[in-house]
């Protein structure tokens, strides 16, 4: 295939002698007219992105001709046609310049690496960096483009959008990079007796066959300003059945919620724990082999796969 | 004057005259478009265009390096399969903030990867009590708009020469000039304190540390030793305890509870009257139970509790550490 290129020529022929921008020139030729298109089942990416256009493309004079409201979504400007004027008008908000630096407190160094926007001659500081300085949890939700920072949407804050303040048993040890808890499960969602559930804000936890795994938990700090905890926790359909696991939900050291023992392929139980004033809370879990219980921060032996999900969590 | 053609720029309008067009997919095709010294506004301003812009079957065509080249983006050809690929930064759009449910003003997000806010405003420091300054290089720092947490009158700890520096704090590759503070800000169970004043103090792993101590020639002109102290959240899941036990003229005045990881800070409050010499001791308890008291050497596992190399052991926070007379 011959690789289309602009020319110096192919501008001259398609505008006519001396026009060479538009701006009140007038065209050698206006009206209909009829040219010779070529279409080549021309693909337009966007970012990577395909953009199905029902209005293909095609190279006229040595020009790609793309329909122009095609470009102009692919590329997230809005585009009006001006029929009085006929004109063509894009409103676009330019993109903003990003530069990462240090994020420090009070004059010391937290940590690097934030991103700093500047867009139309402000500022803009990371809404995350800003929650981790005032201490509150932190959610984005980039479809909606909304962020919250302290007290969540009207479905809750996400589990995952809290501080964990200290780590148990598996949730204590690094994983590729960090200790922490596990959010959702890399292969796919949480999926308690048939029923799937969002992965995002689910604590997911894997034993290893081998042995060795300390049954895990997690703190956060809800700073007292809380008043809900809701989920559905059970044994994922993905293991072994051969155990039977449970959730204890403590506020400030105090026991506030305990699950029954739940075995494979039993429907979720529902979980709705009243937080109001607790400031630290832990969700800790058990797993239980015959009658015997490993809590959170013991050894598992090994030869049992438990798949335990603490799906949906929100904190209202 | 000839007719005009009226223009539909909506994608799926197009889909939906397309679906009963036709056209080659491929080949050379004569078709009939409309020049009309058609113009492109960019944000209200002519975009200079190099080739002309047609209307054909209902939708406005341009130059797609035209468009492309004004929207900020950079266009390459491949050949086969014959595709134009557009690239350009995603631009910036609205971001809505709520701070605990309250609107604030509006910040900016690219939809993937940043969701920045205003935090420079008075709206924000109003809101969140944080003085938010920027650099052009994109450094952020957020300062307490209360400023000192020092109680009234007080002198910090740290603004007095010890008289002794004992254990690690003696150690000057450690602590270069004898400084203890002004390294980090504290941070314990998220929060972040001001560094300015805090006594810093922590194992590495795989070092030999010298537990610390620090003695003060108060010479009886203080009444109160204030400060918090706690396990920094560098080290929020260690296995032992640390504590400070407080000592005037060689009597034991007060002890801070053995402090573990991702607890809130333990609030000191000492009563130094007519104390001539305070010391301040630290204490190690490991995860066996075994004490490590001021001067004794502590030889560090060769990881953290997490499994970490290069994290601390265990790191403490003597904050804004004061004496009021």
């Amino acid at each position: 295939m011959k690789k289309w290129k602009r020319t110096l020529s192919g501008y001259v022929t398609g505008l006519g002698i001396g026009a060479l921008c538009f701006g009140g020139l007038t065209y050698a030729n206006t009206g209909m007219m009829t040219i010779a298109a070529h279409y080549a089942n021309i693909k337009l990416l966007t970012n990577g992105t395909t953009i199905n256009t029902a209005a293909q493309p095609f190279i006229f004079n040595h020009n790609v001709y793309v329909p122009v409201s095609t470009v102009a979504h692919g590329l997230g400007a809005s585009v009006a046609w001006n029929n009085a004027k006929r004109q063509v008008e894009l409103t676009a908000n330019p993109p903003a310049t990003i530069r990462r630096g240090n994020m420090d407190y009070a004059g010391l160094p937290v940590y690097n690496g934030t991103q700093t926007a500047y867009y139309r001659g402000y500022p803009y500081v990371s809404a995350f960096a800003l929650a981790t300085a005032l201490n509150e949890p932190y959610y984005v939700n980039y479809a909606q483009r909304v962020a919250y920072i302290g007290r969540g949407p009207s479905t809750g804050m996400p589990i995952q959008a809290f501080y964990d303040v200290r780590d148990y048993g598996a949730y204590a040890m690094l994983h590729p990079q960090l200790a922490g808890p596990t959010y959702g499960w890399a292969d796919g969602a949480p999926r308690i007796d048939g029923v799937p559930y969002p992965n995002a804000n689910s604590l997911v936890w894997s034993s290893s066959t081998k042995g060795g795994s300390q049954v895990p938990g997690v703190e956060y700090n809800l700073q007292g300003h809380y008043s809900q905890l809701t989920g559905n926790f059970g044994l994922d359909d993905a293991s072994d059945g051969k155990e039977q696991v449970q959730l204890t939900v403590s506020g400030n050291g105090k026991q506030l919620y305990q699950s029954p023992w739940m075995g494979l392929h039993q429907p979720a139980a529902p979980v709705s724990v009243d937080v109001s004033g607790v400031r630290l809370l832990t969700i800790g879990f058990s797993v239980k082999i015959g009658a015997k219980v490993y809590a959170m921060g013991q050894s598992m032996p090994a030869g049992y796969a438990v798949n335990i999900d603490f799906a949906n969590v929100n904190v209202h | 004057m000839k007719p005009k053609w009226s223009v539909a720029l909506g994608v799926a309008t197009s889909a939906v005259l397309w679906a009963g067009a036709s056209y080659a997919s491929t080949g050379v095709q004569m078709v009939r478009a409309e020049f009309d010294n058609i113009g492109i506004q960019l944000n209200g301003r002519p975009v200079t265009v190099t080739a002309q812009p047609m209307i054909y079957n209902y939708n406005v065509y341009v130059p797609i390096s035209t468009v492309a080249h004004a929207l900020g983006a950079h266009v390459a050809w491949v050949n086969s399969p014959a595709a134009v690929m557009v690239t350009a930064p995603p631009s910036a759009q609205p971001l809505r903030v709520f701070y605990n449910g309250t609107a604030l003003p509006g910040g900016v997000t690219n939809g993937t990867s940043y969701a920045d806010v205003p935090a420079t405003t008075a709206a924000y420091m109003q809101a969140t009590g944080l003085k938010t300054t920027v650099d052009t290089a994109g450094n952020v720092n957020f300062a307490p708009a209360a400023g000192s947490s020092l109680p009234a009158g007080a002198t910090a700890l740290t603004a007095l020469t010890p008289s002794t520096l004992l254990g690690d704090f003696a150690n000057t590759t450690l602590y270069p000039g004898g400084r203890l503070t002004n390294q980090w800000p504290a941070t314990v169970i998220g929060q972040l304190y001001p560094g300015s004043s805090t006594v810093e103090w922590g194992i590495m792993p795989g070092q030999t540390s010298k537990i610390p101590g620090l003695d003060y020639n108060l010479g009886g002109r203080y009444r109160t030793l204030t400060g918090l102290f706690a396990v920094d959240d560098l080290s929020k899941n260690y296995n032992g305890t640390v504590r400070l036990v407080f000592l005037g003229d060689g009597v034991t005045l007060a002890q801070t509870p053995w402090m573990q990881g991702g607890s809130a800070p333990a609030a000191v409050s000492v009563d130094v009257s007519g104390v001539q010499n305070l010391q301040i001791q630290y204490q190690v308890k490991d995860a066996q139970g075994t004490v490590y008291a001021t001067g004794q050497s502590y030889v560090a596992p060769p990881q953290n509790p997490d499994g970490s190399k290069t994290d601390p052991i265990v790191f403490t926070d003597f904050i804004d550490p004061a004496l009021t007379p």
